[in-house]
């Protein structure tokens, strides 16, 4: 494991100028992609959740915009789209792993497709089977949103946690000023 | 628009170089009231976070770092957060140095949970009633889960294993996680300024997110002389996963064992 390149930052100050544009609506193109993918389930295949995106362990820098998140409407997340698991449920004992990619959902600044697997009427596993999007910030941004989203997701439906601490998406911030201590103290 | 199963208003913001999630719930409210309050809280962040940035150079808190601007002139949630560093790093007897940042001080590792918390102060006041707000890892809890428990059920990630947890704890509050796996970094000893290898992961769970991010960040850092600390606060209690993957943690930790296996995906 080696630091993370230092250049995340620079992207994040073109991206602030999108602040939010994820937030409601790719929340709601997501979840619809997951709603869609958990009732069309197709037949039961071995389940191969494999990541389709690369770690994103590199958020990017903390934004300087003083402008509120105007764009950020939560309006677009349609209540009958939080993670409504009882869409999923099957009745197949014991629990058969099937998933199903979910159509593909266009949220504004590009369109994604999920790709989920249930085990006994629950999410057990959310990929992204497939992401585009117009400006290559956008696809950072986007980057970045889908494991919180993922994890939101397992979460919202979980009968088993609340939530996920860990360091993770750790603030850019913060690993920038450590890195800049190492750096004065040498190999 | 009362009937059929609680609504739980679920929004993700990029801020502070990380993505901050809120689910909110507020049976009492309309669901516009709840979007409202949401983007309120939102605001918030966006707001403390440009007084307290260390990236814009014209911040007030890099102006104070540059010794361009005392202390008596910042801007309140500048010296509020001050307070709490030096309260913290009281409490973790010098593990936790916001001061001995190369640079001037630097409170980051204290801020992001300090902001956390005053954007679930925004949702409080908004009247909602049941509310998680997890910024990169670190939550602020509100209420009592949607669910009929009591406390909240806090996975701890796996420090090695990305989809798996470690543990998962019963929690009210707050709870912090620090460590170096996502990064693959050691951290600075704040008394010699030398690398140490540090723990594979802190967490810290207690009543206030501001203290518990700056005693994870000194837990692991400072390791079992810094649980010692958490210990003797009485309200922040302390689980320690060591960089050999040995484990420890302070009286007060409640783990949920029957769900650590089954939880873990």
């Amino acid at each position: 494991m080696r630091p993370r390149p230092r250049d995340a930052h620079r992207r994040g100050r073109r991206a602030a100028r999108n602040r939010g544009l994820l937030a409601g609506s790719s929340l709601a193109g997501f979840i619809a992609a997951l709603a869609a993918g958990a009732v069309s389930a197709s037949p039961p295949r071995a389940a191969t959740p494999s990541s389709t995106l690369p770690p994103t362990t590199s958020p990017s820098g903390t934004s300087t915009s003083t402008t509120p998140p105007s764009s950020t409407s939560p309006s677009t997340t349609a209540p009958s789209s939080t993670a409504s698991p009882s869409t999923t449920t099957t009745t197949t004992t014991p629990p058969a792993t099937r998933s199903a990619v979910g159509s593909t959902e266009q949220y504004g600044y590009g369109s994604i497709a999920a790709d989920v697997t249930v085990q006994g009427g629950r999410i057990v596993a959310v990929t992204v089977s497939s992401l585009s999007t117009a400006e290559s910030y956008s696809q950072s941004l986007a980057e970045q949103a889908i494991p919180v989203l993922k994890q939101e997701v397992l979460a919202a439906q979980s009968t088993q946690v609340n939530g996920v601490t860990g360091a993770t998406y750790t603030s850019q911030a913060y690993l920038a000023s450590i890195q800049s201590a190492l750096d004065t103290l040498g190999p | 628009m009362m009937d059929g199963p609680p609504r739980m208003h679920v929004h993700v913001e990029p801020a502070m170089g990380t993505m901050v999630s809120i689910r909110a719930e507020a049976p009492a409210l309309a669901w516009v009231d709840v979007e409202g309050a949401v983007g309120d809280a939102c605001a918030r962040i966006h707001a403390l976070e440009s007084d307290l940035t260390t990236w814009d150079s014209q911040s007030p808190m890099s102006r104070l770092r540059r010794g361009e601007l005392g202390v008596s002139d910042a801007p309140e949630p500048v010296v509020r957060v001050l307070e709490l560093c030096a309260e913290v790093r009281e409490l973790s007897r010098g593990w936790f140095d916001p001061w001995s940042m190369r640079g001037g001080v630097d409170p980051t590792g204290l801020a992001k949970g300090w902001i956390l918390e005053e954007a679930m102060a925004v949702l409080r006041t908004s009247g909602v009633a049941s509310a998680v707000v997890n910024g990169g890892g670190d939550l602020c809890l509100l209420g009592t889960p949607p669910d009929d428990g009591r406390r909240w059920r806090v996975g701890v990630q796996h420090p090695w294993r990305p989809d798996s947890f470690a543990a998962v704890l019963s929690a009210c509050g707050s709870v912090a996680t620090s460590g170096t796996y996502a990064r693959g970094l050691h951290l600075v000893d704040p008394r010699t300024r030398c690398a140490v290898p540090a723990a594979a992961s802190a967490t810290v769970v207690g009543p206030n997110l501001a203290v518990a991010d700056g005693l994870a960040t000194a837990l692991a850092v400072g390791g079992d002389e810094v649980l010692e600390c958490i210990e003797r606060t009485c309200t922040y209690d302390g689980y320690l996963i060591r960089a050999d993957g040995s484990e420890a943690a302070t009286q007060g930790i409640e783990f949920v064992p029957a769900l650590a296996e089954d939880a873990r995906r």
